[in-house]
């Protein structure tokens, strides 16, 4: 890993982004982790990150965590760019293999959340705009409704049922090959 | 946490997210319902279609959750049980009708054009369709198999071009002008289609993003040339024998240049007839290769110096007690010339190559070969199949080694083993010299059930004489095979994100 990230490590060093939490703590990340999340790109592209990147939507916990996600994923992206060239170099796709793998178990592991997490995590990844986070963790809510019936869905969740017995007849009527 | 949602367009921003927070006696928090619309609609695209027309019922909150999410409309999961076809039509007729749009997924696969094609172009229209980005369809019956009759591809299908970013075809023709564009097209996937040379070329040309490229049993060009900078996986498959165009089947499959592709698939079905030539010139990152078979009559490796194996056919005398008591033609893939050298190939698949020379020719070629498939000849004829298994023709040169088995081999899976002395002396090249093995499964064809008995896998042991192995530390496997699914291996690759596609493939 260490040849596949070390060019890159270098460039990054030069742009630190400073991104400051709700609770005011900061943390120091490279250009490339940052960038992964598309609001604070274009803060990057429109030069307003000097004195660090306020996110008043997101705690420190939440902001750690999200870190955490981007740093391991931009490895993956720099590895992915640096790859044309080095694509003939056996040891460098053993890398990408492990890594790849790798990849999957972090994002299996980066998941075992309780739920308040797993929604702050939806809410930070959808404020920072950070695709492939949103995804992971939008499957994984989505992965625990199907199949259910919508009282199973209720509890699991605590969703209190505010329609009256006659909109729920209608919806129910509405798209009835949905619920037979 | 107070995050402030987000507005996303089309998403109607998270002003009625606060509505409904409330709690229950239970004591926890409604916090999915917290979430902003267009991360609910994220949600709900995700779930098959029936769940997501079912989550309207939740509450007043989740009401429209499903008709302003992107529809993801799967024919497979409309239906409980047992419902007529008729009533299928009537469901993607109405979940059509009531959608806002815009649409993120389509699949059609159980509903045919025929007798229903102004339906059909209805339905390609909607707006609740708009933006797709997943589209699956297959609007002629399948077992058709004159490509003649194939209905032509509805063209209001080629409307989805723009945002497309899988599209999978089944069952139809494609028109051969028209320079379509598939700007982020990743996933093409062709199966039973007939498409002329120069249109499928064209196609090729116009998807600058692919990254997947499957052309399984398609009917209409003789040869296809791949050139991308940006293909991964490419798994080909030549048209069913009874196709009668003859003169448009595929003869020829060329990787030019493709700088990323890790998975060249050459695969088969149980009919498939005419045989092919792969040529690859140029794919220095390839990871994988196989299952190469007797489907492909020429294979030619690398640019200049090539290696080049050529299918021919032999005859074998089935010798029993000193006497020939039947003889068989078979046709075997050898090698003609060992040039080039694959050594980024880390993964195997090798069908009807059962002898100990012409495996060491592969060994050779692919010198830094981690896993290796081998499958005893399969021949469809039934009186033949009885006689199969390995054969142990020519033998491993000890004063030349073999610098993947030295060095690299960790795994071994033959498959069609029948315990004969020749399965035997075949499966030996590995125990005695495979130096790295961790792990040889060794799957034993048989037609009897049952687990195999203790003591004939002693007996097996004993002969492969697996305490004299190379490996110490390697492990020995033996199972039963009862065959695998050709038409399976398309599918493997595309849900393997993994290295190897074949270990659940093989092993199924």
């Amino acid at each position: 890993m260490a040849s596949a990230g070390s060019g890159d490590e270098k460039a990054a060093a030069a742009a630190m982004i400073t991104l400051i939490s709700s609770d005011n703590e900061k943390f120091e990340v490279t250009e490339a982790t940052a960038t992964l999340s598309q609001t604070i790109r274009h803060m990057i592209e429109d030069g307003c990150t000097d004195g660090g990147v306020p996110l008043p939507n997101v705690t420190s916990k939440i902001l750690a965590r999200v870190i955490e996600y981007c740093k391991k994923h931009a490895t993956a992206a720099a590895g992915e760019e640096g790859s044309s060239s080095s694509f003939s170099d056996a040891a460098f796709l053993e890398v990408d293999r492990a890594f790849l793998e790798e990849l999957e178990e972090f994002d299996d592991a980066f998941l075992e959340v309780d739920r308040a997490t797993l929604f702050d995590l939806i809410l930070a990844a959808n404020y920072l705009d950070i695709k492939g986070l949103l995804n992971l963790t939008c499957q994984k809510v989505a992965d625990s409704v199907k199949g259910k019936t919508p009282e199973q869905i209720r509890e699991m969740y605590n969703i209190v049922n505010d329609l009256t017995p006659e909109e729920e007849a209608e919806i129910r009527r509405e798209t009835q090959w949905a619920f037979e | 946490m107070a995050t402030r949602p987000r507005s996303h367009a089309g998403g109607g921003g998270g002003q009625s997210s606060t509505r409904h927070h409330q709690r229950t006696s239970g004591g926890g928090e409604d916090l999915i319902s917290l979430l902003p619309d267009c991360v609910l609609g994220e949600i709900v695209t995700r779930l098959p279609t029936r769940d997501g027309a079912r989550v309207q019922v939740l509450s007043s909150r989740w009401r429209h959750a499903w008709r302003s999410s992107p529809l993801n409309l799967d024919d497979r999961f409309l239906l409980r049980g047992g419902a007529s076809r008729v009533l299928l039509l009537c469901i993607v007729s109405h979940a059509l009708a009531l959608h806002r749009g815009p649409g993120r997924r389509l699949r059609l696969g159980d509903v045919y054009l025929a007798g229903n094609s102004a339906a059909y172009d209805y339905w390609l229209r909607s707006p609740a369709l708009d933006g797709l980005r997943f589209l699956e369809i297959q609007p002629g019956q399948p077992c058709l198999v004159d490509p003649r009759t194939l209905p032509p591809l509805p063209p209001p299908a080629l409307r989805f071009a723009p945002t497309l970013r899988v599209l999978r075809i089944g069952s139809c023709s494609l028109p051969s002008a028209a320079a379509l564009r598939f700007p982020h097209l990743e996933t093409l996937s062709l199966c039973g289609v007939s498409v002329s040379e120069d249109a499928l070329h064209g196609v090729l040309a116009g998807c600058p993003a692919l990254e997947t490229l499957v052309l399984d049993e398609c009917v209409g060009f003789a040869q296809v040339r791949i050139a991308s900078p940006t293909i991964r996986t490419l798994a080909v498959s030549v048209a069913h024998s009874l196709n009668p165009m003859p003169e448009v089947t595929m003869r020829q499959v060329v990787v030019e240049d493709a700088p990323r592709l890790q998975h060249l698939a050459p695969f088969r079905h149980r009919f498939s007839g005419e045989s092919f030539e792969l040529r690859v010139v140029s794919a220095p990152g390839l990871r994988m290769l196989g299952c190469v078979s007797r489907t492909i009559s020429r294979l030619e490796l690398g640019d200049g110096a090539t290696t080049v194996f050529k299918v021919n056919s032999c005859r074998i005398d089935h010798v029993q007690q000193g006497k020939v008591v039947s003889q068989e033609t078979r046709s075997e893939m050898r090698a003609v010339r060992l040039g080039a050298t694959l050594g980024t190939v880390r993964s195997l698949a090798l069908e009807d190559v059962d002898r100990t020379d012409v495996v060491c020719n592969f060994l050779r070629c692919f010198p830094c070969l981690e896993h290796l498939y081998v499958s005893a000849g399969s021949c469809p004829d039934p009186s033949i199949q009885a006689k199969q298994g390995f054969r142990s023709g020519g033998s491993y040169d000890e004063l030349n080694p073999i610098q993947c088995l030295e060095l690299h081999l960790r795994k071994v899976v033959l498959n069609g083993y029948k315990g004969e002395k020749s399965d035997v002396k075949f499966a030996k090249l590995f125990v005695r010299h495979a130096r790295v093995l961790e792990l040889m499964t060794i799957r034993f064809r048989t037609k009897h059930f049952g687990v195999l008995s203790k003591e004939w896998i002693e007996g097996q042991q004993k002969q492969l004489h697996v305490k004299d192995r190379a490996s110490q530390h390697a492990k020995f496997q033996f199972v039963h095979d009862f065959g695998h699914n050709y038409t399976d291996l398309p599918e493997a690759i595309h849900d393997s994100s993994r290295d190897d596609p074949f270990s659940s493939w093989f092993e199924q």
